[in-house]
C-alpha cells in the first residue's frame, strides 16, 4: 500500500503585547518568578478574564495580513484538563469559531504557485516553568487546512 | 419606639441623616440580635464584631455616602479582602480572598457596614441551604423548617432582623425561592446588570448579585448602588443606571401585566394559586391591565437547566484541586492521588453530583447531544419571553410552587428539590429581572411569594408593579415570632 503524504500546520506566534491575554500584569522578561501576578492570572476564585485589546488588534493585524476574513462575533471556549501550572484547570482558547478564518497565503511550491488556506485562532499561553510568571501571555495560532499534498 | 434593628434601610438612613440615629448603636443593636437569636437561626457562616466596628470607623472618615451606617450582611461566596469566603464549602476552608468584589467596594464606597458572611447551600447547589458545610440554616417563621436556599442565610437573616438588608446570589432562583419562604423581598437583576467581579462562579450564563431586603424600596436603593458597567466583567453591560427609587411612583394605571397560563399546574400549592390570584385582582383594582399570555417552553426550562448549571459549574470547580489554596488532603502518593483525595474530602455530596453531571454533559461525544441542545432549547425560552414581553411590561408568577418543607424532608429526592425552582428557573435562562416580594401566608402561617418580571434592563418596571402592590398590602410589615 503506498502512502499519500498530506501535511496540515500549526504555527504559533507570541504577541508581542505589554500585558497578559486576560489581566493587566505585565509581561516584562527577566522579573522575579510570581512578581508579575493578580487574582485574575493567579486563577483565583471569583476573579474574570477580560481580553486585552491590543492582543485584539494584534491578532487583527496578523489576520489582515494573512487575508483572512474576521468573525463577526468573538468567542472564547474553555479546554478543561489538570495540570498543577494550570490554576483554574482550563485554557481559555477559540475552539470551534476562530477569530479569522478563510485566509490564504500563497507561497511557491515546485515552480509554481500554491494557495494555502488558514485560520488564525487567539489563545493564551500557560507557563512552560514552574511559575506564574508567563501565564497568560497571548498567542495566536495559525492553522492551514491539511491540503499541503504537494510538499516532498 | 420600634427597636432599631426591626427597621428598614431607607427608614434608618433618614434617622442617621438628621442625627437621630447613631450608626455605632445602631450596630450594637444588630449584633445583640444576632447574639441572642443566631444560636436558634444560624444564617450566619461569620459574624465579627470587631471588625464591622473598624469597618463603620473608616466609613465614618470619608465623605458620607448614600448607605452610610447600613449594616449589610454578603452570602459567603462573594469575595470581601482577608475575610474567610468558603462557599460553604470544605474545600475552600481557610480561603481568604487577596481582593475585594466589586458589589463590596461599591457598598463600602457609599458607607454600608459589612457585618458578615451568610451561610448558603454548598457553592450555591440547592433550594433548602442544607448542603452547606456548616449544616442547614432555619426559617425564622418556623425554625423546623428550611429558610430555601441556596441564598438561605442571607434572606433568614434579613427576615430575623439580623442585618438591615444583605446580598445574595441568584442562578436559577436563589435570590427569590428563599426571599419567598422567608417572607422578604428578594431581586435578580438582569444579567450583565451587577458585576461578578468577585462572585465565585456557579454557572457562570447565569449567576447575577441581587438585593435581599425587607421592603422594595430597600431593594432599590440597594440596586441604585451595586448596578454599573465594570471593566474588570467582560459581561457587565454599559447601559446608564437610571435612579430606580424614581420608578416607585405608587401608580400602575395602564401597566400591562402578564399573566402566564403555563405556570398554574398541577404541583402548585393551593394557598399559593389562591395567595397569587388575589395579587393578581390587587394590581387589577389599582388599574393594571391584567391579560393571559403564553410561555409555551416552560415545561422544558428545568431540565434544560440541570443540564446548562452543572456543565458549567464542572469546568468552574475545577480550579479547586488543593494546588493553590483551600483544603488539600493529607499523606498523598502522587499529583493525581492528591487531587483525587482532596476533591474527595472536600466536597459534599450535591457538590459531587453536580461535578458529575456537567462533566458527562461536557464530555467528548456528549456535548453536542446535552449542552449544545440545551444552549438551543434556551433561546427558544428566551425567545417565549420576547414574544410575551410586546404585549405586557412585567410577567407575575408564583415564586416557588410550595411554601417552606421541613428539613430533612427533600434531601434524599434531588429531583423534588430541583422542583423548587420551577418557576424562577426561566427568568435565569433568558437573562432578565425578577424579584419576589411577599404576598400572603399558608393556613400554616408560612410565607407566599409573588414573582414580578419584566424585559431585560427594565428593573424600573418591577420596580413599579412591586411597590405599587407592596404599598396596598400589609404582608411585608410581618414578622416573624422569635
Ligand atoms: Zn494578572
Amino acid at each position: 500500500m503506498k502512502y499519500e503524504t498530506v501535511i496540515g500546520l500549526e504555527v504559533h506566534l507570541q504577541l508581542a503585547t505589554r500585558t497578559k491575554a486576560f489581566c493587566g500584569c505585565s509581561t516584562k522578561f527577566g522579573q522575579k518568578p510570581n512578581s508579575q501576578t493578580c487574582p485574575v492570572c493567579l486563577g483565583f476564585p471569583g476573579s474574570l478574564p477580560v481580553l486585552n485589546e491590543d492582543a485584539f488588534r494584534f491578532a487583527l493585524k496578523v489576520a489582515l495580513a494573512l487575508n483572512c476574513k474576521i468573525q463577526k462575533i468573538i468567542k472564547f471556549d474553555r479546554k478543561n484538563y489538570y495540570y498543577p501550572d494550570l490554576p483554574k484547570n482550563f485554557q481559555i482558547s477559540q475552539y470551534d469559531m476562530p477569530l479569522a478564518y478563510d485566509g490564504v497565503v500563497r507561497i511557491i511550491a515546485e515552480g509554481a504557485g500554491k494557495d494555502i488556506r488558514l485560520s488564525a485562532y487567539i489563545w493564551k499561553k500557560t507557563r512552560e516553568s514552574s511559575c506564574i510568571r508567563k501565564e497568560r501571555i497571548t498567542a495566536l495560532s495559525i492553522t492551514t487546512e491539511a491540503a499541503c499534498r504537494f510538499l516532498r | 419606639m420600634k427597636e432599631l434593628y426591626s427597621l428598614s434601610a431607607h427608614e434608618l438612613q433618614k434617622m442617621i441623616a438628621v442625627g437621630e440615629v447613631d450608626p455605632a448603636t445602631l450596630l450594637d443593636a444588630i449584633f445583640d440580635r444576632i447574639g441572642s437569636l443566631d444560636k436558634k437561626v444560624r444564617a450566619f457562616a461569620l459574624a465579627d464584631k470587631t471588625k464591622a466596628n473598624d469597618r463603620l470607623k473608616r466609613a465614618s472618615e470619608k465623605k458620607l455616602g448614600r448607605l452610610y451606617g447600613i449594616p449589610i450582611l454578603v452570602k459567603d461566596n462573594i469575595c470581601v479582602k482577608d475575610e474567610a469566603t468558603t462557599c460553604a464549602s470544605k474545600i475552600l476552608a481557610g480561603f481568604r480572598p487577596t481582593y475585594d468584589a466589586t458589589v463590596i467596594r461599591k457598598l463600602e464606597d457609599e458607607g454600608a457596614v459589612l457585618i458578615g458572611k451568610a451561610n448558603m447551600d454548598e457553592f450555591a447547589f440547592g433550594s433548602s441551604c442544607e448542603t452547606s458545610c456548616y449544616g442547614p440554616t432555619r426559617n425564622p417563621w418556623d425554625l423546623e423548617r428550611i429558610p430555601g436556599g441556596s441564598s438561605g442565610g442571607s434572606v433568614a437573616a434579613v427576615a430575623a432582623d439580623e442585618t438591615i438588608a444583605a446580598l445574595g446570589s441568584d442562578t436559577g432562583g436563589s435570590i427569590r425561592q428563599p426571599a419567598s419562604l422567608c417572607g422578604v423581598v428578594g431581586l435578580k437583576p438582569t444579567y450583565g446588570r451587577v458585576s461578578r467581579y468577585g462572585l465565585i462562579a456557579f454557572a457562570s450564563s447565569l449567576d447575577q448579585i441581587g438585593p435581599i431586603t425587607k421592603d422594595v424600596r430597600d431593594a432599590a436603593l440597594i440596586l441604585n448602588v451595586i448596578a454599573g458597567y465594570d471593566e474588570m466583567d467582560s459581561t457587565s453591560v454599559d447601559v446608564p443606571v437610571p435612579d430606580y427609587t424614581k420608578s416607585l411612583t405608587n401608580d400602575v394605571k395602564g401597566l400591562r401585566i402578564g399573566v402566564p397560563k403555563e405556570y398554574f399546574i398541577k404541583g402548585l400549592d393551593k394557598d399559593i394559586e389562591n395567595s397569587v390570584k388575589k395579587a393578581i385582582d390587587v394590581f387589577k383594582k389599582l388599574g393594571a391591565k391584567v391579560s393571559e399570555v403564553s410561555l409555551p417552553h416552560t415545561e422544558y426550562a428545568v431540565s434544560t437547566y440541570y443540564i446548562i448549571a452543572p456543565a458549567e459549574a464542572s469546568s468552574n470547580l475545577a480550579r479547586f484541586d488543593g494546588v493553590g489554596y483551600g483544603f488539600r488532603a493529607k499523606e498523598s502518593a502522587d499529583l493525581i492521588d492528591m487531587y483525587l483525595k482532596t476533591r474527595s474530602e472536600g466536597f459534599g455530596d450535591e457538590a459531587k453530583r453536580r461535578i458529575l453531571l456537567g462533566t458527562y454533559c461536557l464530555s467528548s461525544g456528549y456535548y453536542d447531544a446535552y449542552y449544545l441542545k440545551a444552549l438551543k432549547v434556551r433561546t427558544k425560552i428566551k425567545e417565549d419571553f420576547d414574544k410575551a414581553f410586546k404585549d405586557c411590561d412585567c410577567i407575575v408568577t408564583p415564586t416557588s410552587p410550595t411554601a417552606a418543607f421541613k428539613i430533612g424532608e427533600r434531601m434524599d429526592d434531588p429531583l423534588s428539590m430541583y422542583l423548587s425552582d420551577v418557576y424562577t428557573i426561566p427568568a435565569n435562562m433568558a437573562g432578565i429581572p425578577a424579584i419576589s416580594v411577599p404576598c400572603g401566608f399558608t393556613a400554616n402561617g408560612l410565607p407566599i411569594g409573588l414573582q414580578i418580571l419584566a424585559k431585560a434592563f427594565d428593573e424600573g418596571a418591577i420596580f413599579r408593579a412591586a411597590y405599587a402592590f407592596e404599598q396596598n398590602t400589609d404582608f411585608h410589615l410581618r414578622k416573624p415570632k422569635l
